[in-house]
């Protein structure tokens, strides 16, 4: 049987070698691998026929709806044939619409189900993935990765990957198990003792959309560089190699991780890093971090990336284990926007804010700088510490410090992880609760910490900010009570002369708020027009209401009319 | 572990019985259509949609199971194969009712608590056209929209279902924990989970090269040469202090590292010099490592445990692994003590693979 498998799979390498032209070919588990595989009618069978092919650009492979292989996709793997940008290489699926997508279950035979390796100018697109096998292996679901085993760097090129489902991903908590995993190697440049950025792998046009991902067992995507090891990341290498994470440009870009859907993963949501102007938006993470004994996680994170915007993401129900905030800016991450956002019921907050390690020598190379978090809306986020952790008990070093401003945060009588009473820390040092006396718990380092909302139907226990921390026009309501909040007469060592304690009227009060719309702002609010404005709030709020320049804004996320 | 409900018993019988039927019908052919009814639980009815989106859940677990145990691949036949006297179709579909069966009983115990109003699949569909033609609307005026263009039956059930467990969790009397079974929980876990891992005290003998020097640049071979003399000496029976005493360019340094799990895994100088402490003994040695800038020996010079993290600091963590235990345990209660009716003759004629 399996010799005449190879007699055939050869016979079809001669009759259809490279071509010239683009050439579309389909695949159905009903076909022959006997057909020329280049009609509807005469499809070709099996994915190691598929594998073996060399394509050409503005080539297509269609595999048919219904149709179910065991196996693994690994096109061009011999010969990592890559498309153009004007005609790059699809797969896709072909068939009755009303058919399920063609799937692939890997079975734990490979690493990934579907894997590119130095290929550039490919989509994939439709297809359903799994790779469920024995467990205790690294398993992973679709993945394209830019490597080099010679000195030279290589430029990987246009990866696209949409409105695939990809699920059962039971590989182990690490970060070499993921749904989509798009990465680039570093390690001839890191183990030769060079710099790392300048000499790296890279990938530039990475688009991964409209996917959905259910049970996986880390990482549901992630885009970065790895180290040799592929059970590693190399999350640290500006402290640990002493490059200047702060003046070299990371190389990879056009990053746009957008409309997935993603539910029921292990570890971290969306990850990404070494990026420049990475965009992670319309995304929704639900049912995460659901493995308590891996590595710590967050929902949607970035590390040593510049210039990047995650907005309009929905993060909900992160599980108890380490971190489990819904965003996270990491080491090294400069000009990082966060907005327009709406996480909760995450088991460790809504923010991680993780400067280096205050005794890190190399502290000064991975600070971050310019971050801004702003119109995100937060509910019952944070049964662990605190809603916004501050790693280390420390803001940052940078010259642009942080703004948060305008968000609004909420934690109901009701948040259930608390297990009691609803004692709220809004602001932490990552890792301990708040000391109610208000003798510690110091958060040290500049901020600007500005027209929001933190409303906790329970107490609310506050840090004691750095003199450089600077408060204004925050609404400060717990009805149960406050510890060290920051207003005048309060017990901290700087204050918030703006500061008010009232009620600030969400349109759902007296109800807790349970959607986004219930954040919105009643006519007899008493936060409408009195926020300040600086340019770092910028223009719109998270409904998409004008925030006009020079003009107070509301406090908190919603700009809009009273209503 | 938990028992097997006695109504899951009948249903594996039947799916021993009607092997010959097991892959008949398509939903939509004949009478059986996405929303005939399949099962009910506690009088709630099960549609055979509900079938399908358990057996979607269960597809991959089925394959790797018959794979892994009878080194079985899917094919056309792989579904009505016996292996070892079972068919992956009728544990496909068993295991699927299961799940219909468990999300049912949630959406009760949702619809009990003012979570969902109506838990049919029929009302169901409702709100996902609802949300569906949200979508639509959205997209066509230029509004964003989180997730998908529009939602599948599925995936749109997973959100509210996953979104419908948290309000529950929040709103279910007596899932909380006590003080006491805190307490107890923190015994029973604190080795296991709350280990703060040891400190380890190690010396380093340390050349450095010039960065980037390949293995034949003569700096770091004389590098190479330099720590290779400090071995020998220490082979010899020197102490490390006293080894690079002889060795022009070495320096001793002393650092400590805990050996909890890091967040990532770094590789970097410092990293080798980490990985290399977590791994050797009290007072062993380390081969002479390179670390991409330097060639060291690592020396373990000592070794005491950190204790545990304190039940105040994790006590939030406990109660939220006991909330989501207690969860779990009560609606496997529920799924025991489940009155659950079958419609054979529609479970049978269901494909699911």
């Amino acid at each position: 049987m399996k010799r005449s498998l190879i007699l055939a799979t050869s016979a079809l390498c001669m009759s259809l070698p490279t071509l010239a032209s683009a050439t579309t070919y389909y695949i159905s588990s009903h076909g022959s691998d006997n057909n020329n595989g280049t009609s509807p009618s005469t499809p070709l069978a099996t994915l190691h026929v598929v594998n073996s092919l060399v394509y050409s650009p503005g080539d297509t492979i269609l595999l048919e709806r219904g149709s179910v292989w065991q196996g693994i996709l690994v096109p061009c793997a011999a010969a990592q044939c890559s498309g153009t940008a004007a005609a790059p290489i699809k797969i896709d699926a072909y068939g009755d619409l009303t058919a399920p997508l063609p799937r692939i279950d890997g079975a734990g035979s490979a690493r990934a189900t579907v894997s590119l390796v130095n290929q550039s100018y490919w989509e994939i697109r439709n297809l359903e993935v799994t790779n469920h096998g024995p467990g205790g292996f690294h398993y992973g679901g679709i993945e394209a990765i830019c490597d080099s085993t010679s000195a030279a760097k290589r430029i990987c090129h246009h990866i696209y990957i949409g409105h695939n489902y990809v699920h059962d991903i039971n590989g182990v908590a690490s970060y070499a198990d993921n749904g989509i995993w798009v990465t680039w190697n570093v390690h001839n440049s890191f183990f030769n003792g060079q710099r790392w950025v300048s000499n790296s792998n890279y990938w530039d046009d990475i688009v991964i959309e409209w996917n959905t991902l259910r049970d996986v067992s880390h990482h549901g995507i992630f885009a970065s560089d790895n180290n040799p090891i592929l059970t590693s990341i190399v999350d640290r290498i500006c402290p640990t190699t002493g490059f200047d994470c702060m003046t070299q440009k990371p190389n990879t870009t056009g990053l746009r991780i957008r409309n997935n859907t993603l539910i029921n993963i292990g570890g971290d949501g969306i990850q990404f890093g070494n990026t420049d102007g990475a965009v992670a938006e319309y995304n929704v993470l639900g049912d995460w971090g659901l493995n308590g004994a891996g590595p710590p996680a967050a929902g949607i994170w970035s590390y040593a990336a510049h210039n990047t915007v995650i907005q309009h993401n929905e993060v909900y129900g992160a599980h108890g284990g380490g971190d489990r905030e819904a965003f996270d800016i990491d080491f090294a991450n400069i000009s990082t926007y966060i907005q327009f956002n709406y996480s909760h019921n995450n088991y460790g907050g809504m923010l991680l804010f993780e400067e280096p390690h205050s005794s890190d020598p190399a502290a000064t190379q991975n600070y971050i700088d310019d971050a801004i978090v702003r119109f995100n809306l937060s509910l019952n986020d944070g049964a662990n510490t605190a809603v916004v952790n501050v790693w280390n008990g420390h803001w940052q070093a940078g010259l642009n410090p942080i703004d948060f401003a305008n968000n609004s945060i909420y934690q109901s009588a009701t948040n259930y992880a608390s297990g009691g009473p609803n004692i709220t820390d809004i602001f932490g040092i990552t890792g301990t609760r708040n000391d109610p006396t208000c003798q510690s718990s110091l958060i040290t380092g500049t901020a600007w910490i500005y027209n929001n909302i933190f409303v906790v139907q329970g107490t609310a226990v506050y840090p004691r900010f750095d003199p450089s921390t600077g408060l204004g026009a925050n609404v400060f309501h717990a009805p149960g009570g406050t510890s060290c909040t920051p207003i005048p007469g309060g017990q901290v060592p700087n204050v918030d002369a703006g500061a008010i304690t009232q009620n600030p009227m969400f349109v759902a009060f007296p109800a807790a708020p349970a959607t986004p719309n219930d954040f919105r702002l009643k006519s007899t609010s008493p936060v409408l027009g009195n926020g300040i404005y600086t340019p770092y709030i910028g223009g719109v709020d998270y409904w998409g209401n004008t925030v006009p320049p020079n003009v107070g804004p509301n406090r908190g996320a919603y700009n809009g009319p009273g209503l | 572990m938990w028992s097997t409900p006695r109504w899951l018993l009948v249903v594996a019988l039947a799916g021993l019985e009607c092997a010959c039927a097991a892959t008949g019908v398509v939903p939509g052919a004949g009478d059986i259509s996405s929303e005939t009814v399949v099962a009910s639980v506690n009088g709630e009815p099960i549609v055979v949609a509900e079938l399908l989106i358990g057996a979607s859940h269960e597809r991959a677990g089925v394959i790797a199971d018959f794979s892994a145990r009878h080194g079985a691949r899917v094919d056309d036949r792989f579904w009505t194969t016996r292996f070892g006297g079972e068919r992956p179709i009728d544990i496909l579909k068993r295991r699927a009712l299961e799940l219909a069966v468990k999300r049912k009983l949630e959406q009760l115990l949702m619809k009990d608590h003012a979570v969902l109003q109506d838990p049919s699949y029929h009302a169901y569909l409702a709100r996902l056209a609802g949300e569906n033609a949200r979508r639509s609307e959205a997209l066509r005026t230029g509004q964003p929209i989180y997730g998908p263009e529009q939602y599948g039956e599925r995936e749109y059930l997973e959100y509210l279902m996953s979104n419908g467990v948290i309000a529950l969790k929040e709103q279910l009397p007596g899932l909380a924990g006590s003080e006491l079974e805190l307490r107890h929980e923190y015994e029973a876990v604190k080795t296991s989970m709350f280990d703060r891992g040891r400190q380890i005290r190690v010396e380093v003998a340390q050349r450095e090269y010039p960065a980037g020097a390949r293995d034949h640049d003569q700096a770091k071979q004389a590098a190479r040469a330099a720590m290779a003399a400090v071995a020998a000496r220490v082979r010899r029976g020197d102490t490390l202090a006293a080894a690079v005493q002889h060795v022009a360019g070495v320096v001793l340094t002393e650092t400590a590292f805990g050996d909890a799990p890091d967040r990532a895994i770094a590789v970097g100088p410092r990293d080798v010099v980490r990985q290399a402490a977590r791994s050797l003994g009290l007072y062993a040695y380390s081969d002479v490592l390179d670390s991409g800038q330097s060639l060291v020996v690592v020396h373990c010079i000592a070794v005491e445990s950190l204790g545990y993290l304190s039940f105040e600091d994790t006590r939030r963590y406990l109660q939220h692994r006991h909330i989501e235990r207690a969860f779990e345990a009560r609606v496997q209660d529920l799924i025991e003590r489940a009155a659950v009716k079958l419609d054979r003759r529609v479970y049978e004629r269901v494909a699911v693979k």
